[in-house]
């Protein structure tokens, strides 16, 4: 038997219903964003000069290490099987 | 009390204004194009002095005290008209014959400007700027361009607070370094912890917060960036033909907007130089900020108001770089209608997308 002949119709359209109306909503809330241009600045990056940055001190020390081990699945019997 | 300045022509005696695309005076009557410097000195006050605080300036007037503790009352000195300006404005114009009015002790002694941008692109720029800005827009009402009409367009000198300061900055950030590998039995994680240290210190100029309560701050700070590059020393000649405010909020109120953003952009700039770590947290930050400069400034920016079905949109133009900003309406029949199409185009393809995905016999492939 075919999984296609299984599918149940109503759940494959149930499914895409709320992807489709998530997806065309972000697209035009994308589209209508254009129309906002007022915006209140957080930042002064503009007004920062240029190579003003003086790093007195620029350290990087290793305080720790850690390694995980996470055994590799062993191979199913059934699938070993099949093929 | 304050009186009122204006230029007069030597050649007909109309108010001379100040002319952005020549950056000189010049007269709307006979085009005489007068220097601004020629002029220092030369302007007419006028003999009827303001009237203003709570006096009862203008007969038959209706302001209540409160109201007009906050006003001024100025006579015209071309039309003898009465001009009822608030008590911030420094510029302005005769409701009655249109006359560039200054006044001038709005900007003198303690008030006085360390400097001034002059305006240095016109009304033609404003309304060019405006149909740019109105063209690629989604969901902009068709109608919108054709039923709008302009109000009012003024151009205004804003006041400004400029604030210099060098950062010092002291981070502490956590980093982490993630390798990952294998061999025949295991997988393997491996995490590096660093302990990131950066000092330093970067410099601001100019970082400009507006000084006046009427003026909407994100409409303003939209407008950025301002630049002291045109700057040049305070002349009440260049307010001639504009409005001006004088500034109602104060350097000290101004100053935590200015330390704020320049908080943020530090962090910024000092998260930017950690680099390598696929995992960056902060542990500690400490902002201060040493040789501390403010100055006053009046920045030159285009105000447009329109108004459609009923609604009225302000839009904002820096006239200095020409940058244009302003909120437009939102055609909501064409939004809900691209959005149900939009829906439903999607749900059809989604719907195959899933039925393929699904009816596929991916253990057969």
């Amino acid at each position: 038997m075919n999984g296609a002949e299984e599918l149940d119709w109503t759940l494959v359209v149930m499914l895409a219903l709320p992807l489709a109306i998530g997806t065309a909503f972000l697209i035009v809330k994308g589209l209508a964003a254009s129309l906002t241009s007022v915006r209140a600045r957080s930042c002064a990056d503009d007004y920062a000069q240029s190579d003003s940055l003086k790093l007195r001190v620029s350290e990087d020390t290793l305080v720790d290490t850690r390694i995980e081990r996470r055994p590799k699945p062993r191979e199913n019997q059934n699938q070993r099987r099949r093929f | 009390m304050s009186g009122l300045y204006h230029y007069k022509c030597p050649a007909c005696g109309g108010t001379l204004e100040f002319d952005s695309a020549t950056q000189r005076m010049k007269c709307p009557y006979c085009d005489t194009e007068v220097d601004i410097a020629s002029l220092r000195g030369k302007a007419e006050l006028g003999e009827t002095q303001s009237q203003a605080g709570t006096e009862d300036a203008a007969e038959g007037q209706t302001f209540s005290a409160q109201d007009s503790a906050q006003m001024d009352l100025y006579v015209c000195q071309s039309c003898g008209g009465e001009i009822i300006v608030p008590k911030t404005t420094g510029a302005s114009s005769c409701p009655f014959c249109g006359n560039p009015q200054i006044m001038p002790r709005k900007f003198s002694g303690a008030l006085r400007p360390d400097f001034i941008v002059p305006f240095k692109l016109d009304q033609k720029a404003v309304r060019e700027n405006y149909q740019r800005h109105l063209t690629g827009k989604h969901f902009l009402p068709k109608v919108f361009k054709d039923e709008n009409h302009f109000r009012e367009i003024r151009g205004i000198y804003v006041p400004y607070w400029l604030f210099d300061s060098q950062v010092h900055g002291s981070f502490r950030y956590r980093g982490e370094r993630i390798r990952r590998w294998e061999d025949a039995n295991f997988y393997y994680t491996e995490h590096r912890y660093y302990d990131i240290i950066r000092d330093g210190t970067v410099d601001f100029a100019a970082v400009p917060v507006d000084g006046s309560k009427v003026m909407a701050d994100d409409l303003l700070e939209s407008l950025e960036p301002f630049s002291p590059v045109d700057a040049v020393e305070f002349d009440g000649a260049y307010l001639s033909g504009y409005a001006a405010h004088q500034y109602d909020v104060t350097k000290e109120e101004a100053r935590p907007r200015a330390l704020e953003r320049m908080t943020n952009t530090t962090e910024r700039v000092f998260m930017n130089t950690v680099r390598g770590y696929d995992k960056i947290y902060t542990t500690s930050s400490e902002v201060s900020f040493h040789q501390n400069h403010t100055r006053y400034v009046l920045y030159p920016v285009w105000l447009l108001n329109t108004s459609w079905r009923g609604e009225r949109f302000t839009f904002g133009m820096n006239a200095q770089t020409g940058r244009l900003v302003g909120n437009l309406p939102l055609d909501k029949k064409a939004f809900y209608t691209c959005f149900a199409l939009l829906t439903l185009v999607l749900w059809v393809v989604y719907t195959i997308g899933i039925y393929v995905l699904l009816s596929t016999d991916w253990e057969a492939m």
